[in-house]
């Protein structure tokens, strides 16, 4: 994620690192060792005994969202990306992710077209994905 | 006398050893620039929804990581 980061130093991005203890070494809050992995400004970590965060977007995965094709241990979510758009709101439920995947090593390149695309092209997609899928001929 | 020379070496580099270990892995300090870290409960999950509809004009990215 740091290499990331730096490589798009003008990108408009906001991210959110949830560390939550899922191996039994993590007994305690992420370390300043660890939390130095993501030294980039634009990024604001939080530590989440209970898995809130992780319980909240499994509750609010729905379509047109992508399915995860990983990232489960013991029915929580965890080494997983989600990547909402300009303009995404969070009310009483979490928005529709762009991208809802991992492992977070083996998802980069959709992680950087996320960050590169343009607003009107997400706008756009936004509008498209109301629509069902054109069927086949 | 060596031999007490070289014990007192050894021990300066295990305590140096001991005191970075503690700074980097015993704290749980947030890189410069970046807010310190939030303990998430249930009041405090807010703090994340203010925070995301906060950066509209950014892509977001949650990322659920494991500290070790």
């Amino acid at each position: 994620m740091a290499s990331i980061l730096k490589r798009y130093p003008d990108a408009a991005a906001r991210v959110f690192v949830v560390w939550e203890p899922i191996l039994s070494t993590d007994w305690s809050p992420p370390s300043t060792f660890a939390m130095h992995l993501i030294p980039d400004g634009r990024a604001r970590q939080y530590w989440d005994p209970d898995h809130m965060v992780a319980k909240q977007l499994a509750a609010d995965r729905r379509a047109p969202q992508p399915e995860e094709e990983c990232c489960d241990r013991s029915g929580i979510l965890w080494d997983l990306v989600a990547v909402y758009p300009r303009g995404a709101t969070w009310n009483d439920r979490m928005p529709v992710a762009v991208l809802f995947n991992g492992p977070v090593v083996d998802v980069r390149s959709e992680i950087e077209s996320s960050l590169t695309a343009s607003p009107k092209a997400v706008a756009f997609r936004r509008y498209t994905d109301r629509f069902p899928p054109v069927p086949e001929w | 006398m060596r031999v007490k020379r070289s014990w007192f070496v050894l021990l300066a580099v295990v305590l140096a050893a001991a005191v970075l270990c503690e700074q980097q892995f015993g704290t749980h300090e947030a890189p410069r620039g970046q807010p310190a870290l939030v303990h998430l409960d249930a009041g405090s999950l807010d703090t994340l929804r203010t925070g995301f509809n906060g950066a509209q004009d950014s892509v977001r990215l949650i990322v659920l990581l494991s500290p070790t």
